[in-house]
């Protein structure tokens, strides 16, 4: 019966009802798209897979190493021995090291890439598999170790490229499609910045296989087997060394005892715990903020449904009254106008929920071709999760209500005769 | 004749700041059933106070309504509701029907809050059709009350009094707002309902020749009766 005397009211007066749910509607659909975007890029950043792994890994370097400085391989640079892997892998928290080595000599680069050659000093660095951690590197290729070998570029490098340099100087832009499968030759024992010849220069065969987030941000990461095969074919260099190595520990609570037991045997960790906290704290400050502008904004959309259902009561002071005088108490008065509030909050936020998907499928494409320069980016920017939804509605619904208590009770203490005989 | 209404020592005074109006003083009048009454007296002497009393839409302030031998002081506000509901029926000078609504949903609008639902039962619509033929509405039906003359709207508001089967049908000046014509017209529809199905009927009106269809009459005189019951000699 109360239904059907809201639906009555709404059908002859549209505009009240219409007023109420657009402006729940407007404020569900910009939070829902800011609280969606919000939770998609933490989820990127902070992922329950992202953060398990941050958790777990430590950088290990050698006392006092200063790695681009091995650029000029002036200064004897302090390294990290087969051994100590050895026994930093022998750690009863540790799941896995994975070392970085590098040549032992200086070297450039040769690319034919979009029409032009480059030539530039790089550094070569090796590693394993395992670290290179990406989707977008095959294995079977990293395994190979002939000419032309598989070298991976940090994805970073190629993202910083593309935003500054190449739109700076109106170059096209790197993309996977034409960057992969690119031909470089290596220069041994060659620079383009220092008149040094350490040896006859030796010009071997690469090709990019892929990227990786994981590499080192500049130069080229080929596997470490195969920089092992040059340091002892060109460099004369047999001894087996590392630059530097990520250990993986078992679980994050290992991460604390982990680093100690590596600091003991007198090298640096660094974990990113800290960053970690620091980008968790930035995250939740600005869902913090998300939630006191989301409850600013109900509270503005609430009193304009308190104004609106007060001056509906006026309105429909006279029949209020007339149904009070048929048998409906003050109770029963409150409730029907709870229900419209409930009614109302109800059908926003489907509205709104539905409108905010709508309207997040060109944004996202939008943003998405904005984005499609870079490598490293979320896969989907707008994530509706369904707890964010529950909540976002259950507050609507919530806000609605509150707001048209008051109202509500006035309605139910209307006095029908006082009413009925002006 | 049983009684169906009776009231002991009723007393309403209205609180105007300091100034006290006592619209009803020391009150004593008993109703039986199928009863036809008509109540009254100059503007301002308390009939629409005593109707709203005997519909149970206010309360006295002295003395004790008893309708159905229950004491109405003694009811909560959902039992009094619940009591408008099943035994009164009131039908206003202006009417008093929803904009919002139909005709006919104004007739079964009492049906709808009695059962809580949406729609009526097939005996309801049943009771809805004969009601609509009673007060020839049938082909109004889907009108809105802003639509119908006044006569019909007067029909419409018996209509929805009526369709609950009131054992009391209350009236305050049911044909003020009429011309004398279709005053008559609602004043005989009354009348015959009430002899048909043994309803009692209490109207209030300004109107003498209203007044004496009534097979008894109350006469208020600044709040008290004036003249008590005063029999007539026939029925109907
Ligand atoms: N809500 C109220 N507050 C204050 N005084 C009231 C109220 N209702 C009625 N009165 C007063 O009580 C007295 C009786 O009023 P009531 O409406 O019962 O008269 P009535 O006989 O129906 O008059 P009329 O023929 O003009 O309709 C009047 O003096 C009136 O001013
Ligand atoms: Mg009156």
């Amino acid at each position: 019966m109360y239904s059907k005397i809201i639906l009555n009211n709404w059908k002859s007066h549209p505009g009240k009802f219409l007023l109420m749910f657009s402006a729940l509607v407007i404020a569900l659909v910009i939070m829902t798209l800011l609280s969606t975007l919000h939770y998609g890029l933490q989820n990127y950043f902070l992922g329950e897979g992202q953060r398990e792994k941050i958790l777990r890994e430590l950088q290990v370097t050698p006392r006092g190493s200063k790695l681009n400085l091995s650029l000029l391989n002036l200064v004897p640079q302090p390294e990290l021995s087969p051994e100590t892997v050895e026994q930093i892998a022998a750690l009863p928290e540790v799941a896995e090291v994975l070392p970085t080595n590098t040549i032992s000599g200086i070297s450039s680069l040769q690319i034919g890439l979009l029409g032009q050659i480059f030539q530039t000093d790089a550094l070569l660095f090796g590693s394993e598999w395992e670290l290179l951690d990406s989707p977008q590197v095959s294995k079977t290729q990293w395994e190979s170790d002939n000419e032309p070998y598989p070298a991976v570029v940090s994805t970073k490098l190629i993202d910083l490229y593309n935003l500054s340099f190449a739109n700076a100087n109106n170059l096209p832009q790197l993309t996977e499609a034409n960057f992969r499968g690119a031909e470089i030759t290596i220069l041994l024992n060659e620079s383009t910045f220092f008149a040094r010849n350490d040896g006859e220069t030796v010009k071997l065969k690469a090709k990019i296989a892929g990227f990786s987030p994981n590499t080192k941000l500049l130069g080229l990461t080929l596997p470490d087997k195969i920089i092992n095969q040059i340091n002892s074919r060109y460099l004369q260099q047999d001894k087996i060394s590392y630059l530097d190595a990520i250990v993986r520990v078992h679980n994050p609570e290992l991460l604390t005892a982990a680093r100690d037991k590596i600091s003991a045997l007198g090298l640096d960790v660094q974990t990113a715990e800290k960053s970690l906290h620091t980008l968790e704290s930035v995250f939740t400050m600005s869902g913090l903020a998300l939630n006191i502008f989301f409850a600013l904004m109900m509270a503005l959309a609430g009193l304009l449904i308190s104004t609106t259902f007060l001056a509906k009561i006026t309105e429909k002071r006279h029949e209020i009254a007339i149904l009070k005088t048929m048998g409906l108490t003050g109770t029963n008065v409150a409730q029907l106008y709870l229900l419209e509030a409930l009614l109302v909050g109800a059908m926003s936020s489907a509205g709104g929920l539905l409108l905010a998907w709508l309207i997040s499928l060109p944004l996202e494409q939008a943003i998405n071709s904005l984005l499609s320069n870079l490598l490293t980016r979320p896969e989907r920017l707008f994530l509706f999760a369904p707890n964010i939804l529950f909540w976002l509605s259950a507050f609507t619904i919530f806000i609605s209500c509150l707001f048209s208590f008051l109202p509500a009770r006035k309605a139910a203490k209307l006095d029908p005769i006082t009413i009925l005989s002006k | 004749m049983d009684t169906l209404l009776e009231l002991k020592g009723v007393g309403k005074t209205y609180h105007l700041g300091r100034e006290k109006v006592r619209a009803l003083r020391d009150i004593d009048l008993s109703i039986g059933q199928g009863d036809f009454l008509s109540i009254v007296g100059p503007s301002g002497s308390g009939k629409s106070t005593l109707l709203h009393l005997l519909g149970l839409m206010d309360k006295p302030d002295h003395g004790r309504i008893i309708l159905e031998e229950t004491d109405t002081s003694k009811l909560s506000e959902k039992e009094i509701a619940r009591f408008r509901l099943e035994k009164i029926g009131f039908v206003f000078q202006d009417f008093n029907l929803l904009d919002d609504f139909s005709i006919e949903d104004n007739i079964a609008l009492p049906l709808l809050i009695k059962s809580g639902r949406n729609t009526l039962s097939a005996r309801e619509k049943e009771l809805l059709e004969t009601i609509l033929e009673q007060m020839d509405l049938t082909d109004r039906r889907r009108h809105k009350p802003n639509q119908v003359s006044g006569g019909q709207k007067q029909r419409a508001a018996i209509g929805r009094a009526l369709i609950g089967k009131p054992s009391l049908l209350l009236a305050d000046e049911p044909t003020g707002n009429l011309d004398p014509h279709t005053g008559k017209q609602i004043i005989g529809l009354l009348s015959k309902l009430c002899s048909d199905n043994g309803l009692t009927l209490v109207i209030v009106t300004h109107d003498r020749q209203v007044a004496d269809r009534a097979n008894r009459i109350v006469q208020l005189q600044e709040g008290r009766l004036a003249t008590r019951t005063h029999a007539k000699k026939y029925l109907g």
